[in-house]
């Protein structure tokens, strides 16, 4: 605080040190573009295939499920939360839209699937819920909150599939429209469908956090929920819905990965959702104690460890190793987070 | 450049200055703030074995001046001589090593940790890694036994101390670090009596081993009978270095005012109308037990009393923030519960809060987006914000308010004490509250803006709100209220109309009447 009347002080004086605050504050307010633009020109010069339109759209496809989830994960981040849970509401969706298709026998019509999709977005908006249930009203702290829910859903997951797999019959009428939205493109510029869906969600909730009254109280709440809830908001509201939606936003994404695998799973439930959009979300420079982050800079993050991902891929280096490699680069973007913010004030 | 002259000649006059009279040579200090002149061109020279008390009001520079000392703040001019020898002091460690110790009014102790462990905190950096639990002991309670603190245990952890006993292990603390200067920021404020007689034993007592003691107190009487010399500053300028002895009561407060209460406090137009809030023989938790006050609209009703008497707190209790354990609060002479803030918001009460930082602003937002933090349905259709409207509403309403700020788009951290502060209060304004509660309204708040803080409470006030003003300043209490009830110890005890306000009743009431000891513990 006191260090920072002090610059503001010396900045009034001289114009070498405005542009260097200028300087500075690109850097500490754009840094996760500058790496991505970085890291682009390092894969295009690694490797031939990188800027290929057929390894772009791979790469793009990838990502759908990830950065729906992340925006989720990133509303509960700028409330000052957690969310550990995102893998579980995810891999709960995908099962209970298999599940009500194949045992229930919804896959056989339009409206069965319609339902379907209902059902499981619903089963996990209502973890979400629970989560936002525990975390605002209970008080229980988020990390244990959603730590707990992770595990008890990814159980209830081996429960419902006995821990088989879920195989869609692709001849019902329901099942292959589902399937056909996993796989293929619109008609006229060939982008899949599911990749429509992030880029609405993205749109969504750039708009939301810029426009509307929720957006700017939900980033407030999480700058200091103390002040706000004096200033006579009901802070606990927005704490709440973010979980909620974390939690639709993870089952948006679980039907997504039903449709493209045209099966379910409770391996799906794995902690590599939560490890990978939490890292996305942290990297894309969101202030793990809330009230700092964008949508943008989420995108932005999801995207780096995608590129970071595909190198790896590119250069044959083996699944595990990639594991080492991307809690690395977790670490490396919390420090790098650590690093600006100190220069910042 | 200049740095290195400076080092050339205290390098030179260490031999010539060792035998300086003084301990401590503050010279011509000048520091400023964002451009507001906190201090400029001050000079404080302390001796050795001598309590030298620093006064002036609140925002004169004390504090600024023995931060300095300390190292938490760079001066921007002026040098320091420590046992006559010129020192860089650039930050607290600095100070340390130089023998400054300051016991601020904030403890910064670890409250979770023993006594005897934070009495030697400063070791576990430098000694081995084995902690000799025993030989802690039996030096701590060396320690406090010499200073005649025997009764207090030093396995017990900090947070259950009484303040007192807190402000006594920051000296056994300050003394293991063999400081030569020590520094106590109004010691007194939270004191019961017989703690206090106490206190000044010991300084007494490190005063004759030579200590430098440098006292920044509020109250008058304690001056006069602790210390050998008195240093006033008034709005960051030096006004004089006396004897204790020389003077008397009267001419140092004319050196401490020294200037018309008047054109501080601004004059407004009062028209009373009826009252609006009241609330009777409330009680909530430990601290309020018995408070009762009302206010009208168009008035400034002053709480005042000593720190925790549970002005706060009675307030918190009454909007519904904390829990109300008993009592009537009446809204336009109806009964009302509040329920939470939301709920005293709705009634358009505004709560401005005692701690600025961390209830008051938003302090990474920017400062748009915290004016309209009350105030967002106003320019919104649909929950959807018109950001337009907004922006215009944001510059117009700052320009009223006078928040000075490079732009509204920076953070509220870049801004002055007196600007966060100006902020906080633009957000109740922007909901049209009509009842003010406003806590310590101008702590940490530099003069000028003040003033301005007191115009922007006129102006309210005679728009026809009521406004509540908790404030341990007793000038501000003055200049401001046109009545006050005076709370000591969880009850409200006197009520004081605007032409009875003075320092002398003030305090009378908030220490009683009779020398009160109840309080120990």
């Amino acid at each position: 605080m006191n260090q920072s009347k002090i610059d503001n002080n010396t900045s009034e004086g001289f114009l070498g040190l405005d542009f260097k605050s200028i300087g500075t504050k690109i850097l500490t307010t754009y840094y996760p573009l500058l790496i991505l633009i970085l890291l682009l020109i390092v894969a295009s010069i690694i490797s031939p295939i990188f800027l290929t339109s057929g390894n772009l759209a791979n790469l793009l496809r990838q990502q759908v499920t990830y950065m729906i989830i992340a925006i989720g994960v990133l509303m509960v981040m700028l409330t000052g939360g957690i969310d550990l849970s995102v893998s579980s509401m995810a891999g709960i969706s995908s099962i209970m839209v298999a599940y009500s298709l194949q045992t229930w026998g919804l896959g056989t019509s339009s409206a069965g699937l319609l339902l379907a999709i209902i059902i499981g977005i619903g089963s996990a908006f209502g973890i979400g819920l629970l989560n936002g249930f525990l975390v605002s009203i209970v008080k229980v702290p988020a990390i244990i909150t959603t730590l707990a829910t992770m595990m008890a859903f990814q159980g209830v997951g081996f429960m419902i599939t006995k821990g088989s797999t879920i195989l869609l019959a692709t001849k019902d009428t329901g099942n292959s429209i589902l399937i056909k939205f996993g796989e293929h493109g619109d008609p006229l510029l060939g982008i899949p469908y599911p990749i429509y869906v992030a880029v609405f969600v993205v749109v969504l909730f750039l708009l939301i956090m810029k426009y509307t009254t929720f957006g700017r109280l939900l980033i407030s709440t999480g700058s200091n929920e103390a002040a706000v809830r004096l200033s006579g908001i009901n802070t606990k509201k927005y704490i709440f819905w973010s979980y909620g939606i974390s939690g639709i936003l993870s089952g948006v994404a679980g039907v997504i990965i039903t449709a493209r695998t045209a099966t379910a799973t409770a391996l799906t439930a794995s902690v590599d959702y939560n490890m990978t959009t939490i890292a996305a979300v942290i990297i894309g420079g969101t202030s793990l104690l809330g009230g700092e982050g964008s949508v943008g800079f989420t995108v932005v993050g999801v995207f780096i460890i995608a590129v970071i991902g595909n190198i790896m891929n590119l250069i044959n280096l083996p699944t595990y190793p990639q594991m080492v490699v991307k809690a690395a680069i977790i670490i490396i973007a919390v420090l790098l987070k650590g690093l600006t913010s100190k220069k910042s004030h | 450049m200049l740095e290195k002259e400076s080092e050339i000649i205290s390098e030179g006059e260490y031999s010539v200055a060792s035998i300086s009279e003084y301990q401590v040579e503050m010279c011509n200090i000048s520091k400023s703030f964002a451009g507001v002149k906190a201090l400029v061109d001050v000079t404080l020279k302390v001796k050795a074995g001598e309590i030298h008390a620093l006064i002036g009001e609140n925002g004169a520079g004390k504090s600024t001046l023995m931060k300095i000392l300390a190292g938490a703040q760079p001066q921007d001019k002026g040098t320091i001589k420590i046992g006559g020898r010129e020192v860089k002091i650039k930050n607290p460690k600095d100070g340390l090593e130089n023998g400054i110790s300051v016991i601020y009014q904030e403890i910064s102790l670890i409250p979770d940790v023993s006594v005897m462990e934070n009495i030697f905190l400063d070791e576990f950096n430098e000694k081995k890694n084995i902690i000799n639990w025993k030989d802690l002991k039996v030096r701590a309670k060396k320690y406090l036994d010499d200073l005649g603190f025997g009764e207090i245990d030093v396995s017990e952890k900090v947070k259950n101390l009484s303040v007192a006993y807190q402000q006594i292990v920051e000296i056994c603390k300050a003394l293991n670090r063999k400081s030569t200067v020590l520094v106590l920021d109004e010691p007194t404020a939270v004191l019961t009596m017989k703690e206090v007689e106490k206190l000044f034993e010991l300084l007494n007592q490190l005063r004759d081993e030579g200590v430098s003691i440098i006292y920044i107190s509020h109250r008058l009487d304690e001056v006069f009978s602790l210390t050998d010399r008195i240093t006033v500053l008034k709005d960051g300028n030096l006004v004089n270095t006396v004897e204790s002895q020389s003077i008397n009561e009267d001419e140092l407060v004319r050196m401490m005012i020294g200037r018309n209460l008047d054109t501080f406090f601004p004059e407004r137009k009062t028209s009373m109308g009826k009252v609006v809030l009241s609330v009777k023989n409330l009680k909530a938790g430990n601290l309020v037990k018995d408070i009762s006050f009302e206010v009208r609209s168009g008035e400034v009703l002053g709480l005042s009393g000593l720190v925790g008497a549970g002005r706060t707190e009675a307030v918190m209790a009454m909007l519904g923030i904390d829990n109300l354990d008993g009592g009537i609060v009446e809204l336009d002479g109806k009964k009302i519960k509040f329920k939470s803030a939301k709920d005293a918001f709705k009634h358009k009460i505004g709560l401005l809060p005692e701690d600025r930082k961390s209830h008051g602003v938003l302090l990474n937002m920017p400062i748009k987006h915290n004016i309209t933090l009350t105030c967002l349905n106003n320019f919104s259709t649909a929950s959807c914000i018109n950001l337009k409207k907004e922006r215009s509403f944001v510059n117009q309403f700052s320009n009223e308010v006078g928040i000075k700020a490079a732009s509204l788009d920076n953070n509220v951290s870049s801004l002055s004490g007196g600007n966060q502060q100006k902020v906080a209060l633009a957000k109740l304004l922007a909901a049209h509250s009509r009842i003010l509660i406003l806590d310590e309204p101008t702590r940490g708040v530099d003069v000028g803006s003040k003033t301005e803080i007191f115009k922007l409470i006129n102006d309210m006030v005679e728009k026809k709100c009521a406004v509540i003003m908790i404030s341990s300043e007793m000038t501000e209490i003055i200049g401001m209220c046109d009545r006050v009830i005076v709370i000591r110890e969880g009850v409200s005890v006197g009520e004081l109309q605007k032409e009875e306000l003075s320092e002398i009743n003030l305090i009378k009431y908030a220490m009683g009447v009779t020398k009160d000891e109840s309080k120990q513990n």
